[in-house]
């Protein structure tokens, strides 16, 4: 499957979609201040890269499937695309261990914007770089 | 109180505007490195940096690289199970969160537990 854009999708995700995950963003970034506020910024580091939302866009996913295939649906099609999205995950989560030491190395030296900017970039290239080497290894 | 609106307000924009984003492309593969986007920790880095320092905030994100170790085993295990063993998605994708509470003691025990 080559990779391309398609806005289909984001048509099919009802409103309510978009807005349980905007809520679960929300309360997940307010729970991991809490706990740093609590145990401290080194258990509260951990909690950034806690997978609080996967489990929602997973759920949503499943939906969105089963949905598609219609009555009597098996889940055997949501759970090759749930699947293929952890999979995706796995490689994205190098680019958040990329984020990671570059917004540790960063902060301290420069102003934030640009350490945050820089972490960001980080985990473009790292993840998806990842995830380009993973595909031609597969083809190969 | 406000922090706390602050930060609901920014964690909630990033979450759903990369969940967008991962909407956007295809294959699903290719749409799922945005469900490891790091949104959470772009909004709660910002706002740290703004209300204790940048020296707190590199705390944390130092922190966050066993953080984003555990992840990676996570994610990897619910990919390896729901293909090996097949169940619903939902509660794999629940389930395996003791992969990462495991992968992220053995990361603090082993590096960050203070001496």
């Amino acid at each position: 499957v080559k990779l391309r854009f398609d806005p289909g999708p984001l048509r099919q995700t009802r409103w309510h979609g978009h807005l349980l995950r905007f809520v679960a963003g929300g309360a997940v970034t307010v729970a991991t201040g809490l706990i740093a506020e609590r145990w401290g910024p080194v258990v509260g580091g951990l909690f950034l890269a806690f997978p609080s939302i996967f489990p929602v866009s997973v759920t949503l996913l499943e939906k969105l499937q089963n949905r598609e295939v219609g009555a009597g649906a098996r889940g055997d099609r949501a759970r090759r695309a749930a699947i293929a999205e952890a999979a995706g995950a796995s490689t994205g989560g190098v680019g958040l261990i990329a984020f990671a030491m570059v917004a540790w190395l960063g902060l301290p030296h420069l102003p934030a914007s640009l350490a945050l900017g820089a972490a960001a970039l980080a985990w473009a290239a790292a993840g998806f770089g990842t995830w380009a080497v993973r595909r031609v290894l597969a083809i190969r | 109180m406000g922090e706390h609106v602050a930060r609901f307000v920014l964690g909630g924009f990033f979450v759903a505007t990369f969940a967008v984003l991962g909407d956007l492309f295809k294959p699903k593969s290719f749409a799922g490195v945005f469900a490891a986007a790091p949104s959470v920790a772009l909004a709660t880095l910002a706002l740290t940096v703004g209300l204790t320092g940048a020296g707190y905030a590199a705390h944390e994100a130092r922190s966050m690289i066993v953080g984003a170790l555990a992840f990676v085993a996570y994610a990897s295990a619910v990919a390896s199970i729901l293909h090996r063993r097949g169940g619903r998605p939902r509660l794999v994708a629940a389930l395996c969160a003791v992969v990462w509470i495991a992968c992220a003691a053995v990361g603090w025990v082993l590096w960050l537990r203070p001496a």
